[in-house]
């Protein structure tokens, strides 16, 4: 198997402010956010990030796309480092989060030929591509409608459409459901699948067991920080329901730290 | 390079697009026009001056050629002789009177002998009527002396005998702040359009969704910087037009301002030193944009570097007196500005001067695309909740 992704101990501290050590409900000058994280993805699979709330997904996610830097270690998308190389990196990836988002003031039609220039991509493929990709997502009828008018769920389409006007081979989604009905959740992880028998490689996270047993070949359960477990979903659960996998791992981890 | 553009065009169009914003745009121009306007149609009330009405001038012991004399000058000059020099030097100041010329007892009698007796012309700066008068009594009465061969003194006295009131100068003096409530509006104008850009993408989340595409940070800055610096600069030109068109208006009672008057090369000066100012305005504004967490920070941030330009804008306007500053003054952004454009408006241009003002304020526009830059490429451009 080809390995598309390769993240070798991760870490990432982040310095609170007063605001988020009161939020936090810390004392701690100093959150560890990633501490040694280490996984791979590999070639045409769906690798699930599964963690409860402030393990370190988001954190993970956006040290990949390169869009904050790790202080230690590094991840390696298709030979490109995120250290060495961060534009080789985006040039490869598509990153979407429901925390991205579009200009309210223009219509998906702009946005989509906007990006595309952004990624550089010849003026024609991009009129086919976002032919397709529109009509895939009946995304045709708002074509010029500002974002800002659009509902939740076709902004969410939009935003996924845009993140891959230059289909990357490599697409990383954090939370990819969080916040759609289960209408949009159900075409948006469609999709994923038919990413993944074009051959694309994937890396979502979430704290949803469902979305992982559904869609993902390989899991990896990040707790605090760290890689408790990765492997074949089909192996991980061949005992046990994720969910009581998750549970057993999670107050062997939780306990040995307090 | 061909990035800076896409990006620019894009945020042109969000700004030339949108008729909120861009209302928010014009409307300091209008506004100007609109209060300056009114604000003049007041004072000319207050010193309105009737071009066909004639001088009235006081005197007191005046030889009796002085009205003859006078005539001989052309003025067109009601002469009459008082008695009560305050009372009369009061009508001055309230302008019933344009002049008081108060010649020493037996003025001519004191001359023969050889003498150096006085005389002193009241006058009132804020009546151009006043003002008009004492030039052609100074004028006579000097060159009368030369004539005479006799020295005698003319406004000799200690202290002024200007008897325009505190007020009235006041309002001249706008004449010489000008260039600094340009300053001003320069500032709020760059401010109306740089503050919220980077901020209100970060606390939009739309920075991020730009920032995972290959475009280069620097690009990403200068497309910015480029597209807020022209909608900017067409924001201060509405402004700076409406305060040129309402400002015949608004001196019209104080004296004659023919914006005629001034060549196409003090305009072109004027917009020169208008351009790179507002654009030095805009990248300050836009760092301190990108490095604050919200719209409102930014704002908030905003409010004391607009102090320091007031501040500034003010010493160079006071401190000065219209003199010539030291040349490391023009080394100072906005002092240097505020300097440049007064010396444009009272036509005592320095090339010189206005060059060094227009490179200084380049390479602080250089400096702060290079500081952007390097804000665009650390991670405090996306997350610093
Ligand atoms: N910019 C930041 N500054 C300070 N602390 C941060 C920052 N970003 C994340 N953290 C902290 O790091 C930890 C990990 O956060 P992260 O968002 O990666 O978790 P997550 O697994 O995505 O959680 P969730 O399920 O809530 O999205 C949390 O405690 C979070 O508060
Ligand atoms: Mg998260």
């Amino acid at each position: 198997m080809e390995e598309i992704l390769r993240v070798e101990n991760l870490k990432k501290t982040f310095k609170l402010s007063r605001k988020q050590q009161a939020l936090e409900k810390t004392k701690n000058k100093y959150k560890v956010a990633v501490n040694g994280l280490s996984f791979s993805a590999y070639k045409g699979e769906i690798f699930g990030l599964l963690g409860p709330n402030g393990a370190g997904k988001t954190t993970t996610l956006r040290i990949i796309s390169t869009l904050i830097r790790a202080d230690e270690g590094d991840a390696v998308v298709d030979g490109e480092s995120v250290r060495k190389n961060p534009d080789g990196v985006r040039k490869k990836i598509g990153f979407l989060t429901g925390e991205l988002k579009l200009e309210d003031f223009f219509t998906p039609d702009y946005l989509y030929d906007y990006f595309s220039a952004l990624h550089d991509v010849p003026k024609e493929e991009s009129e086919r591509r976002k032919a397709k990709l529109f009509s895939r997502f009946g995304i045709e009828k708002f074509a010029h409608v500002k974002v800002g008018d659009l509902s939740t769920g076709m902004k969410q389409k939009v935003s996924l459409v845009i993140s891959i006007v230059h289909d990357p081979d490599f697409i990383i989604f954090d939370e990819p459901t969080n916040g759609l009905d289960v209408i949009t959740a159900k075409t948006v992880t469609d999709f994923l699948l038919e990413l993944k028998n074009e051959g694309k490689t994937i890396v979502i996270s979430t704290h949803i067991f469902s979305l992982v047993e559904k869609i993902c070949d390989r899991v990896g359960i990040i707790i605090n920080g760290k890689m408790t477990a990765e492997g074949n979903l089909k192996e991980i659960t061949r005992e046990k329901p994720l969910e009581e996998v998750f549970f057993d791992i999670y107050s062997r981890e939780v306990g040995s730290d307090e | 390079m061909n990035k800076i553009f896409t990006v620019m065009k894009k945020e042109l169009k969000r700004f030339f697009t949108d008729k909120r914003l861009l209302a928010s745009l014009v409307l300091p121009g209008i506004m100007i026009f609109v209060i300056y306007s009114f604000m003049g149609s007041f004072f000319s009330d207050m010193f309105g001056e009737d071009p066909d009405k004639k001088f009235i001038i006081q005197t007191i012991n005046a030889p009796s050629s002085f009205s003859d004399d006078l005539k001989a000058t052309g003025l067109n000059a009601e002469v009459k002789a008082v008695e009560d020099k305050d009372a009369s030097k009061e009508e001055v100041k309230n302008k019933s009177a344009d002049i008081l010329v108060f010649f020493e007892e037996e003025f001519e009698r004191k001359l023969s002998e050889g003498e150096q007796p006085s005389v002193e012309i009241w006058y009132n700066t804020v009546n151009t009527q006043s003002q008009t008068a004492y030039n052609a009594v100074y004028g006579m009465i000097y060159s009368r002396s030369v004539e005479v061969k006799t020295v005698f003194v003319l406004n000799g006295g200690e202290g002024s005998y200007d008897l325009a009131t505190k007020e009235e100068t006041s309002a001249m003096i706008i004449t010489m702040m000008l260039p600094f409530i340009l300053m001003i509006f320069l500032f709020s104008g760059a401010m109306a359009v740089a503050t919220e850009s980077i901020a209100g993408e970060k606390e939009r989340g739309t920075i991020a969704t730009l920032l995972v595409t290959p475009i280069k940070r620097s690009s990403l800055a200068l497309g910015k910087i480029l597209a807020l610096s022209v909608t900017a600069i067409v924001s201060s030109l509405v402004s700076f037009v409406g305060l040129i068109a309402s400002l015949p208006k608004l001196m019209g009672g104080m004296g004659d301002i023919d914006m005629g008057m001034y060549g196409v090369g003090t305009y072109l000066g004027v917009l020169g030193v208008i351009v790179v100012t507002v654009v030095m305005f805009t990248v300050v504004l836009s760092i301190i944009s990108a490095l604050a967490k919200s719209v409102k920070e930014a704002s908030q941030l905003a409010l004391p570097v607009m102090f320091v330009v007031m501040l500034v804008g003010v010493s160079s306007m006071i401190g000065s007196g219209g003199a010539n500053p030291r040349f490391w003054a023009y080394l100072i952004p906005v002092y240097n500005s505020t300097q440049c454009l007064a010396g444009l408006f009272s036509l005592s241009f320095d090339p010189l001067f206005f060059l060094i003002t227009v490179i200084t304020n380049i390479l602080f526009i250089a400096l702060g695309v290079y500081i952007l830059a390097k804000i665009f490429n650390s991670e405090k451009i996306i997350y610093n909740k």
